[in-house]
């Protein structure tokens, strides 16, 4: 699987992964929560200063910073369009902040601490006869499929830019889906071929 | 085919024998409308075995059999004496494969956790099997890779790090699948040389027949059935003659399209 992890070290890499974890979960819901734009509009300029701080480790994102901001343009244009500038504006902040959350996590975090902290959280689970192991490891790829979502789709889309010289917007779509399915399929047979299961 | 004349058979090669690293006995795999495999019989204990053959000869569908991905509809497989069925769990500590395509192997987006995740089947905590990778690592001379992002790796460096998830975990036996396909030259030597290196019992897989020529023993797959099984350098001259004498399909379209 395709992944975005920098190994360029940065100061969030030293950050548990718990801790981050917690950063995005309570950060992402206080976007959501707050209404008053000036409130929104600092925070958003604190997490995308907080993500350039990272520096050059951002690299490996720089296609997905921008297809947020491309996102974020046209939501806000959308509702400017519709005499609603300021809807437009809040959306387009909670977007990319919720965003830039998830990629700065994604960046500086290994996938086996991720796994330590649901497992962790999961461990009352266990006395319960869930193997909670499998059940981190199952939501940690959620997490991983998601990041390979996007190089898969980064890749198609450098494919269909070198035969046409266009992007592929939705016409990447179904092939996407199947991509993803097979390598759904080869991860599984992975797996199983190593745990045993 | 049996009763080919073309068919080699190394009676020494073929003796059955109990304690048969792998075994396959009467193996019959249907995939869909296809019968990939019908009563095939196979003793593998060579130290190197190559496999060759067309590509749908049953060289994939032979490894995932062996290592339990796939079930034969009747027969049976064993590894080192387990039903494949049977003791399911045991299977990665037995058996390791190599899948063809690196990226569908690697989950971690490190090198370090990649290779830890391997001993996870036998139980070690997450801190203990990191400390062993970071030793498996230095042992090779290999400590910087450690903290690498598997994406910044090359081709070549990749398919290292799936053999050596696979060395880590110390099966008995390794199944490589077209392990030299998508690797430059230097890096199709240094496999070669891994492969020759290691205590394992190896088992690859291969369009690239200098790789297996001087295999002890070399089986031919032709459509699901043992077409030739012996010393590599006979079956691998067998097989390149087959090829040489059939007829130029390819040709004959081309030179319909010119005309």
């Amino acid at each position: 699987m395709r992944s975005l992890y920098s190994e360029r070290k940065t100061w969030l890499h030293a950050v548990p992964a718990w801790a981050k974890l917690l950063a995005v979960a309570v950060l992402g819901t206080a976007f959501f929560m707050v209404d008053a734009p000036w409130w929104l509009a600092a925070g958003t300029l604190s997490v995308v200063l907080a993500f350039a701080s990272l520096g050059r480790a951002t690299r490996p994102a720089r296609r997905l910073v921008i297809s947020i901001a491309i996102v974020g343009l046209m939501i806000a244009g959308f509702h400017a369009w519709m005499d609603q500038p300021i809807v437009g504006v809040v959306s387009a902040m909670r977007l990319t902040s919720a965003c830039l959350l998830g990629a700065m996590l994604t960046l500086t975090t290994r996938f086996d601490e991720l796994l330590s902290v649901f497992e962790t959280v999961l461990a009352p689970l266990e006395k319960l006869g869930v193997n909670t192991s499998r059940l981190a490891l199952s939501l940690g790829l959620m997490l991983r499929f998601t990041e390979h979502f996007f190089m898969q789709w980064r890749r198609l889309d450098d494919a269909h830019r070198a035969r046409t010289g266009r992007a592929g917007g939705l016409k990447l779509l179904a092939p996407l889906t199947i991509r993803m399915l097979l390598t759904a399929r080869r991860v599984g047979d992975a797996l199983a071929a190593r745990l045993g299961q | 085919m049996p009763g080919n004349p073309e068919r080699l058979l190394i009676a020494s090669a073929s003796a059955s024998s109990s304690s048969s690293h792998l075994r396959l006995d009467q193996v019959r795999l249907q995939r869909g409308m296809t019968t990939v495999f019908d009563g095939l019989s196979l003793n593998l204990d060579e130290r190197r075995i190559g496999l060759i053959g067309d590509n749908g000869a049953g060289k994939s569908s032979l490894f995932r059999l062996i290592c339990g991905l796939d079930t034969a509809d009747a027969g049976s497989v064993s590894v080192c004496g387990h039903d494949v069925r049977q003791d399911r769990a045991k299977l990665p500590a037995l058996v390791g494969l190599m899948f063809q395509n690196p990226d569908d192997q690697i989950i971690f987006p490190t090198v370090v956790e990649e290779l830890a995740f391997s001993l996870s089947p036998s139980g070690v905590s997450r801190k203990a099997a990191r400390a062993q990778a970071h030793r498996f690592l230095a042992t090779r001379g290999l400590e910087a890779w450690s903290d690498r992002a598997v994406e910044g790796l090359s081709q070549g460096q990749r398919q290292h790090v799936c053999l050596l998830a696979l060395l880590i975990a110390a099966p008995r036996v390794l199944l490589l699948d077209e392990p030299f396909a998508s690797l430059d030259l230097p890096g199709q030597a240094l496999l070669a040389a891994d492969i020759d290196a290691s205590e394992q019992q190896v088992l690859v897989s291969t369009h690239v027949l200098a790789h297996v020529r001087h295999f002890e023993r070399v089986v031919w797959l032709d459509r699901g059935r043992v077409k030739g099984d012996g010393p590599g350098a006979e079956v691998c001259a067998a097989y390149e003659a087959d090829v040489a004498a059939r007829p130029r399909r390819g040709n004959s379209v081309l030179a319909e399209v010119m005309s």
